[in-house]
Formats: C-alpha cells, sequence, structure tokens
C-alpha cells in the first residue's frame, strides 16, 4: 500500500453501550471519501439504514475533520459534526461546523475521524490521549454547563487538551443546541445527538504528527504562495477605509488602519495599515468589531482558530459585565454573540445616552454569549432572536401567538419574570430566557428549544396559521427545512438560492457569497471570474454567473454551473478539514496580479500534503460526489425521491409573485420569478447529472461516480430516476 | 523491549559486550551487572565518574540572536508551530514544535488548576521559547553525550544529531520545556533559530514572534519545570531511564 501524508490512517469508533472502542484504517473503508463530511456520509449511508430517530442510539455521530487538518494550510481549524439530525423536519443528515483546535489536537493523536456510536448507560466523556481510548465517568459534570464540563477536564487530562462538550441544553436534548470547543466555537444542531447519548465531551490530547508527503521545500512555496494571496475575513480583499496601499475601499470586512488600537491589549496595539505584502500583519486586518467601535476599547485582541493567520473571533474584557454575573471576558464573532439579539436595543439602551448607553448595550454582548455558550444553546442563524420576536412581537407583547398556547399560570409567570425582564431593559432577561430554553421549562420553552417545524405545529393546533405566518413574514426570513436563510438569494441571486436550498440546513456555505462581498468592483469580480474558471477547465465567460448582492438577473447555465462549483468546494472545504468562511480565494488582494486569486490553491495543498495528485477540476468532482452521496442519503430519508418539489423550493417570501409592486430583475429586489426558479433548477439538474423531474441522482451519474451501491439500494427502494 | 544505549554503551565497551548497533538490551544489563558482580548502583557509580568528566561541556559564549514573543500581540493562530515542524521536520506537530503556543491556551480556568492567562483566562497569549541560555546552558550541560553545542553562524544551542542519543535529559533540564524528542527519528528537537532565518518569525503573522539581537530573557517568562537535571552526574545517570 501506498504511503500518503496528511491522513493518519486511522479513524477511532466508540460504541458507548459496550463501552469499547475500535480502530478502522482510514484508508481502507474511506479513502474514497477522504474525511468530515465525505466520510460522514459514507457512515451514515452504510449504518442508518434502518434508523428515523436522531435520538436513537444507532444514530451515528461522526466528528469529522481531513487530510489539511493540523497542517500548515491557512484556515484550516474546521470540525464538522454530522448525524441524522434533530433539527430538520425529516430527521435528514445534517452537519455542524465549528472552528477551534480541536480537529488539529485529535488530529495529532492519531485520528482521522471519531464514530461514536451507542448510548452510554450514565453520563461520560470519552478521554483520548494518542491512541489511549478512555470512557470516564461524570455523573458530576452532568448538569453543569460547558464552561464548568471544559475547565474540569482540561486540569484532568493537561494544558494542552482540546475539549469538545455540550451544556445543559444538549442533555436535555434541545434541537436548538450546539457541541462547543475552545468556549466559543460551536458547531450547530447536533448538541442533542450528543446528549442522548450520555455523551458529555470529549477530550483529546495529541503527541503525534502529520506527515507532509511533499518535500519540505515544495510545501513551503506552496504555504508562500497561500500566505500571499490571503485576504481578511471571508477573504476580503479590499479594505474599508482608504488606505495608502489601496485603490478601492468597500464595506469588505479589511477593518484594520492606522489609530484604531486593540485598546485592551496591555499596552495597546495598532492595527495600522497592513500592507498586503507584509506577511507579519495579516493577523491585524480582520479587526471585525460586532458591537461597533466603542469595543474596540474593551479588545484585548482577536482569536480564531488552528492555522488560521485571519482572526474573526473578537477577545473582549469589559469589567463592568461582571455585574451581571459573568465573566468579563469573552470572545465571539457573529452570531456566536447572538443573546444580546434576544433584546430590543432600544429597551437595552433605556434612557440610558451616550457612552453609557454604548457601555450597556455592550455588556449585553457579554452576557447574552456567555448565556448561550455556557447553556450550549443554537441560535441557528438568527431563528431563536428571530422567531422569538415573532412571537412575542413589539406591542403585542405574545397575546397572538404564546397566551394561548401556555397555561395561565405559565402565562402570569412570564409576564412577571421573562417579559417583565425584557421591557425593562434588564440584561438579566438573557439568564432566564437562556434558561427556559436549554432546561425546555413550560410550553414557551419548549416551543423555544424545540425544531422550527415541530415547534409550529404544535402551537398551530390552539393558533391555526402560526406555520404560514410565520413562514411568509419576512422579518423571521425562514428559508425552508426549518432553518433561516443565511447567504441565500442575498448574495448572488440563482446561485445563492440554488446553493441555500440544496442542502439540508442553511448551507453553511460561503464559497460564492464572500467572492460577492470581498470589495472588488462587480466588473473587476466578472474579469476574474472569467479567467480563473476558464483557466481551470470551466466554461467561458463564468463572470455572467455574477450579479451584486441583493439582486438578481435572469438565469444562465453560468449561474447553473457557479452553484455547483460552490456546493462542491462546500462539501470540499469540510472534507479537507478547511473553513468555508475563508475559502476558496477566487481572489487576492494583491493589484499587481490584477486581484487575481487561485482556485487551484486548494486542490494543490490537498496534492502536496496527501502524495495524491489531483488537478482542480478533479478536485471539484470528488465534491460532486460526495454532496451526491448526501443526496441520496437525503433521498432514503424523506422516503421520496422527489426532492425538487419537497426539498428544493423557495420560501413563500422570495418569490417575486408575492410582492405585490416588485419588477423581475430592475436591480431593487432579489425576488425571483416562479418560473424562472424552474428553469434554473432544471439547469443545475442538468449540471449535476441529475433527473430534472425530481432532482435526484440518475443511475448514470452514481455509477459513473463510483457509487453503483448506492444506486442499486435507492432502486430497490423505488427511489432511483427510472424505477417505480 | 526498550533500548538505553548512553550508559549503558560505556559500561558494555567495559564489560566486552559487542556494541557494534550501539544499543544494549535489558537482558543484557542485567547480565552484564551479574557478571560484573556488583549491583546496579555500583555499576553506575563507577561507569558514570569518568563518562560525565570526559564530557564536561565547555563554556559557551552568548548567541547572536533569541525569539522574543509578545505575549499582547499573539492570536494564539499556531502558525509558528506549525512553521517550525513543517519546515523542519516535514510534518506538522505541536510536540515536534520547538515553540510551544498550543499546551498555554489555559483552558483550567475556573478549576482548581486554572491559569490566568491564555485562550481561556484573561486572552494574552503566551508561548515558550528557547531562551538561547548563557552559560551554563542547562540542557547542554544536561547532555550526557555533549551534543548541544553553540552553533558556529548563530551561536545557538543546536543539537549535533551525529551525537544525540535521543535520551531525553534536555527535555527535563530545560526550565521552559521547550524541546522534545521526534518518536521517529529518536532526536532532540530543539530550537537552532533556524541558522538565523527562524521560520516562526517568519511565519507569525502579527510580529508577536520577533528575532532579535541576543539579550538574557531567562527572567522575562516564569519557568514551567525545574530544570533540575543540569548537573552533568545527575544527566548521566538518568540518560538511561529516559531514553
Amino acid at each position: 500500500m501506498p504511503t500518503y501524508g496528511g491522513w493518519t490512517g486511522k479513524t477511532l469508533r466508540v460504541n458507548l453501550t459496550t463501552r469499547t472502542s475500535s480502530v478502522e484504517d482510514t484508508l481502507d473503508k474511506y479513502k474514497e471519501f477522504w474525511g468530515g463530511t465525505g466520510m460522514a456520509y459514507k457512515v451514515l449511508w452504510d449504518e442508518t439504514k434502518h434508523v428515523t430517530d436522531p435520538f436513537s442510539p444507532d444514530n451515528p455521530l461522526i466528528f469529522g475533520w481531513g487530510p489539511l487538518t493540523g497542517t500548515g494550510a491557512p484556515c484550516g481549524g474546521r470540525t464538522c459534526i454530522s448525524a441524522l439530525g434533530p433539527q430538520h423536519p425529516h430527521g435528514a443528515v445534517t452537519t455542524g461546523h465549528m472552528g477551534g483546535h480541536f480537529s488539529a489536537e485529535a488530529k495529532y493523536a492519531g485520528w482521522d475521524g471519531i464514530i461514536v456510536t451507542g448510548k452510554a448507560s450514565g453520563p461520560v466523556y470519552i478521554a483520548i490521549t494518542d491512541h489511549q481510548v478512555e470512557i470516564v465517568d461524570c455523573p458530576d459534570l452532568w448538569g453543569n454547563g460547558i464552561y464548568r464540563a471544559t475547565a474540569e477536564i482540561v486540569a484532568a487530562m493537561g494544558g494542552s487538551c482540546q475539549v469538545a462538550a455540550i451544556g445543559q441544553a444538549g442533555e436535555n436534548l434541545v434541537a436548538q443546541s450546539v457541541i462547543m470547543t475552545g468556549y466559543s466555537h460551536s458547531a450547530g444542531g447536533q448538541g442533542a445527538v450528543m446528549g442522548s447519548k450520555n455523551l458529555k465531551a470529549i477530550g483529546v490530547v495529541g503527541t503525534g504528527s502529520v506527515k507532509i508527503a511533499a518535500s519540505k521545500k515544495d510545501w513551503r512555496t506552496l504555504i508562500d504562495n497561500a500566505m500571499q494571496l490571503v485576504g481578511s475575513n471571508n477573504q476580503a480583499v479590499v479594505p474599508n477605509s482608504p488606505q495608502p496601499w489601496a485603490e478601492y475601499v468597500s464595506s469588505a470586512r479589511w477593518y484594520a488602519k492606522k489609530g484604531q488600537y486593540w485598546g485592551a491589549a496591555n499596552p495597546p496595539v495598532e492595527t495600522g495599515t497592513c500592507d498586503p505584502h507584509d506577511r507579519q500583519s495579516v493577523g491585524y486586518r480582520c479587526f471585525k468589531s460586532d458591537p461597533g467601535t466603542f469595543a474596540e476599547q474593551f479588545t484585548v485582541r482577536m482569536d480564531g482558530c488552528h492555522a488560521c493567520p485571519v482572526r474573526c473571533h473578537q477577545a473582549l474584557n469589559v469589567p463592568t459585565a461582571a455585574k451581571y454575573g459573568v465573566d468579563p471576558t469573552a470572545a465571539n464573532t457573529c452570531t456566536g454573540w447572538w443573546g444580546r439579539g434576544l433584546m430590543d436595543a432600544a429597551k437595552v439602551k433605556g434612557t440610558l445616552t451616550g457612552q453609557e448607553a454604548n457601555l450597556k448595550a455592550l455588556e449585553a454582548y457579554v452576557v447574552g454569549k456567555h448565556m448561550t455558550d455556557d447553556l450550549g444553546l443554537h441560535n441557528n442563524y438568527g431563528t431563536t432572536d428571530r422567531g422569538w420576536a415573532f412571537i412575542y412581537g413589539g406591542a403585542n407583547k405574545g397575546v397572538t401567538w404564546i397566551q394561548p398556547n401556555v397555561p395561565p399560570a405559565e402565562w402570569t409567570s412570564l409576564n412577571a419574570g421573562l417579559f417583565a425582564l425584557y421591557e425593562a431593559g434588564d440584561l438579566n432577561f438573557m439568564k432566564e430566557f437562556g434558561r427556559l430554553m436549554a432546561y425546555q421549562v413550560g410550553e414557551f420553552g419548549k416551543f423555544m428549544a424545540g425544531a422550527v417545524e415541530a415547534s409550529l405545529a404544535r402551537w398551530e393546533v390552539k393558533t391555526p396559521g402560526i406555520t404560514a405566518a410565520y413562514h411568509a413574514d419576512n422579518s423571521v426570513l425562514w428559508w425552508a427545512n426549518g432553518f433561516p436563510k443565511h447567504h441565500s438569494g442575498e448574495n448572488g441571486g440563482f446561485v445563492g438560492a440554488l446553493i441555500n436550498t440544496g442542502y439540508n440546513r442553511d448551507a453553511q456555505n460561503h464559497c460564492w457569497s464572500n467572492y460577492l462581498s470581498n470589495g472588488l468592483p462587480t466588473s473587476v469580480q466578472r474579469t476574474i471570474a472569467d479567467s480563473e474558471f476558464a483557466k481551470n477547465g470551466y466554461m467561458a465567460g463564468m463572470g455572467a454567473a455574477i450579479d451584486p448582492n441583493n439582486t438578481v438577473t435572469a438565469v444562465n447555465r453560468q449561474k447553473a454551473v457557479a452553484a455547483k462549483w460552490a456546493i462542491a468546494r462546500k462539501e470540499l472545504m469540510d472534507s479537507t478539514g478547511l473553513c468555508s468562511w475563508m475559502w476558496p480565494w477566487i481572489a487576492s488582494p494583491l493589484k499587481e496580479r490584477g486581484y487575481v486569486g487561485d482556485i487551484a490553491l486548494e486542490s494543490k495543498l490537498f496534492s502536496l500534503a496527501t502524495g495524491v495528485t489531483m488537478n482542480t477540476k478533479q478536485f471539484d468532482d470528488e465534491g460532486v460526489k460526495f454532496y451526491t452521496l448526501q443526496r441520496a442519503l437525503t433521498i432514503r430519508e424523506f422516503g421520496s425521491m422527489d426532492l425538487r418539489h419537497l426539498h428544493d423550493q423557495l420560501p413563500p417570501w422570495a418569490i417575486l409573485e408575492n410582492h405585490v409592486g416588485k419588477v423581475a430583475y430592475d436591480g431593487s429586489n432579489y425576488y425571483i420569478p416562479a418560473a424562472d426558479w424552474d428553469t434554473a433548477l432544471d439547469l443545475y439538474y442538468t449540471e449535476l447529472g441529475y433527473d430534472l423531474a425530481t432532482g435526484a441522482p440518475t443511475r448514470a451519474t452514481l455509477e459513473a461516480m463510483g457509487m453503483k451501491d448506492v444506486a442499486d439500494e435507492l432502486a430497490g427502494l423505488h427511489l432511483l430516476p427510472g424505477t417505480v | 523491549m526498550s533500548q538505553h544505549p548512553a550508559l549503558l554503551l560505556e559500561i558494555g565497551d567495559d564489560t566486552g559486550v559487542d556494541t557494534a548497533a550501539g544499543r544494549i538490551s535489558r537482558r543484557d544489563f542485567v547480565k552484564i551487572t551479574s557478571i560484573t558482580g556488583a549491583g546496579m548502583f555500583a555499576v553506575t557509580m563507577f561507569g558514570r565518574v569518568p563518562f560525565a568528566a570526559a564530557l564536561k561541556t565547555p563554556i559557551m559564549s552568548d548567541a547572536k540572536g533569541v525569539l522574543l514573543h509578545d505575549i499582547s500581540r499573539c492570536v494564539a493562530c499556531r502558525r509558528c508551530e506549525l512553521a517550525c515542524s513543517e519546515f523542519n521536520d516535514g510534518a506538522a506537530s505541536s510536540y515536534l514544535a520547538r515553540v510551544k503556543v498550543g499546551r498555554n491556551f489555559g483552558a483550567m480556568k475556573g478549576s482548581p488548576a486554572g491559569k490566568a492567562e491564555g485562550r481561556a483566562g484573561d486572552f494574552r497569549m503566551q508561548a515558550d521559547t528557547c531562551k538561547q541560555c548563557p552559560h551554563p546552558v542547562p540542557c547542554a550541560e544536561a547532555c550526557p553525550k555533549g551534543a548541544i553545542r553553540a552553533d558556529s553562524k548563530t551561536g545557538a544551542r543546536k543539537v549535533d544529531e551525529k551525537l544525540c542519543i535521543g535520551c531525553g535529559v534536555c527535555t527535563k533540564a530545560c526550565p521552559w520545556a521547550v524541546i522534545t524528542v521526534n518518536p521517529a527519528t529518536q532526536k532532540a528537537s530543539k530550537c537552532y533559530l533556524c541558522d538565523g532565518s527562524p521560520e516562526c518569525a517568519r511565519a507569525c503573522p502579527t510580529g508577536a514572534m520577533k528575532y532579535i539581537a541576543w539579550t538574557d530573557l531567562r527572567l522575562s517568562t516564569p519557568p514551567v519545570q525545574p530544570g533540575i537535571m543540569a548537573d552533568p552526574s545527575t544527566s548521566s545517570y538518568c540518560a538511561p531511564c529516559h531514553s
């Protein structure tokens, strides 16, 4: 057998029912699916034929990463956690993604992935030190939050230990729960699956290494090349303020500038001008201060994931937040700060003005972060806070949707407690909200904790119409399958919509949206797309796939090709261990290159790290294969091949005909005419080799991808196009 | 059976055991101690004294440069660890890296063993680096083979891999515990400043790691272990069990 780099060659399997662990040969069993989600889909395909309940002990929980994990490939800190998902209405396969350092440590411990099956008889955690695996009883940790669990496991296993844990939400089978590592990196949706197995955490310590197949010189040259092309957060390549080196200015996430400081560093550190040729300032580019510029003075530094030079997590120290009984230090990013989003900003501010109002708003970030991250709650990209706003409403105060669905005593209690705190702008509201949700207290707690569609269905009985109202409410921004919009039609029109519709949850896919938001003028983006894609074997004129954010133009073949490419890249990121929040790098910040990036970089990194040489097109084809297996899994879980009509449909608010007075393709909106969505699906399925009538992969497509066994099984279930 | 070449090699020579392979088994060791009719203590004592005296480490002049890590600029990405291990060893590894960050995340916050600093503490991240210590250099003094010497170009305290026997005594002698033994090569993995162009400093995305003219940084960061094996006589005694 040839010797590969990248992979350790071993996958760990832990059966919690029998309290045993075993070793699988990665290359023997999973080499065709690499790792991460690719490997997870293979495991799930083989092992969930008769499993429908995400909380069944037979639902495998797969912690996956890939051959680039643990290496110096930039932005490679991703861990993917896959299982049949409790948030999905059909319990279809979903994946939560977290950054941090967990996957790298696990790789150094010698593992290409960890597959957890069964259910422990009582609370346990898995302690992994290199090839030593122990299942440790931990009744004292059960009932505690993620912070306590992490601290005690690290204390037991040593300072270099990385922990992935659940909080009370996961323990209590809250569908909207996470698995978290490093106190701020969370994988949404699978916390309850972990809880259903009585698995509190996994701790891992690794003293091994990941071999690079290529020579040290070649690998160093490639890493240097990648570090020249890297941008800022989401691969922004244009600063958002004028810089001496910059041709353009935009609103992209490249924040560094002179006079801007990590103000709570001791002494303060200036982020500076960050010339793109200066490798020693890459880490300053992304001073992503989600709470606003006021928070800069409270910023100790920026933080992020393993091997990533672009730091998108903000590490704050807000001493006054301690009065709410939380740690004044807190780090997170984007919707990771979601707890504060539960509160109306005006109510938080109350009568306060100026700096006092700013400080209280910042305290809300810290309190909200600790509430959600310790309890292990999932925001589901806005679902929780938007859902709260929907059922409580501004002036409505819960009368329409909450009151009819909760017993009178609970209604009284909510008014005296939760609602009163909210109306008073008391930040303790967030802690109370978290308690009700994480412990599923009362009808209100159960509604917020549950999978969206299931919660709506339960309240539909007493409040008919709630589901339709929720789906149609633009402010909720529900998309489909129980998930919200997340880089959908607003980022690329048809391309974004196809990406967001084709996945079993919000797409977690930044491959296309990053490019559209990189700060370059649209004309430059189109020119680069024309050249980069053609250079790598794609059709000419790919610039025609680009619609600026918040607009849409008529569909064309290029848009279907772009959507297919992006969905493939998303699976490739998940299966190699790279971060979809950063990769791929179609553009670069280098003016002398015409801002051209290199979409072949990932295949080059994969080739040199593993020794399996692959060009860009071959690399991308593997991603399509992984996605197609996910599609087959979804068909089996739906019990229907007709995903075209059951799965791939736009939400009502995204359809043009539902907006009176809006004009198609006039540049003022991104609503899609219903008939044109059908055309888009035809084009997209054609590119993927799927059946036009159903959106299911055909036998020919599956067999061309080496998945005849999948085709045969689907045929036997009458779920393959052409079978009845 | 594990192999213990260092001190036993010398003893083996004295007792006529074939050491062509540079190794001796535990069974042979027991046999040797039996043959000589002496207990282990006596053998090691008699073997140790001339051995240590013969390898007494020369006084080293100061290195020309040293790595300076800035706790307030570090963003904990660990690209320094990766550059060190990948470009020197051809494999990515925190354990092999000659600069240590991952172990200082301080995730024990709130526990009895909690730390104030680190990723889970006040966010200030400390990388442990080699101080290129002035004479007496703990790791060099402790090395039973005299394998750690001043590099002729940089003055860095550098492992001569031809001499290193992988006993690991140096890993215990370093107060900052920044030396490890590579399990694949059985050679000590120690910072040698990459011959004057440190890869870690080059890879640092915030300039937190800098290569500066040598200055004594030993008091700038607290030691992480006692470094109790700096006495050559002690190290010679310890080497067999630490290989």
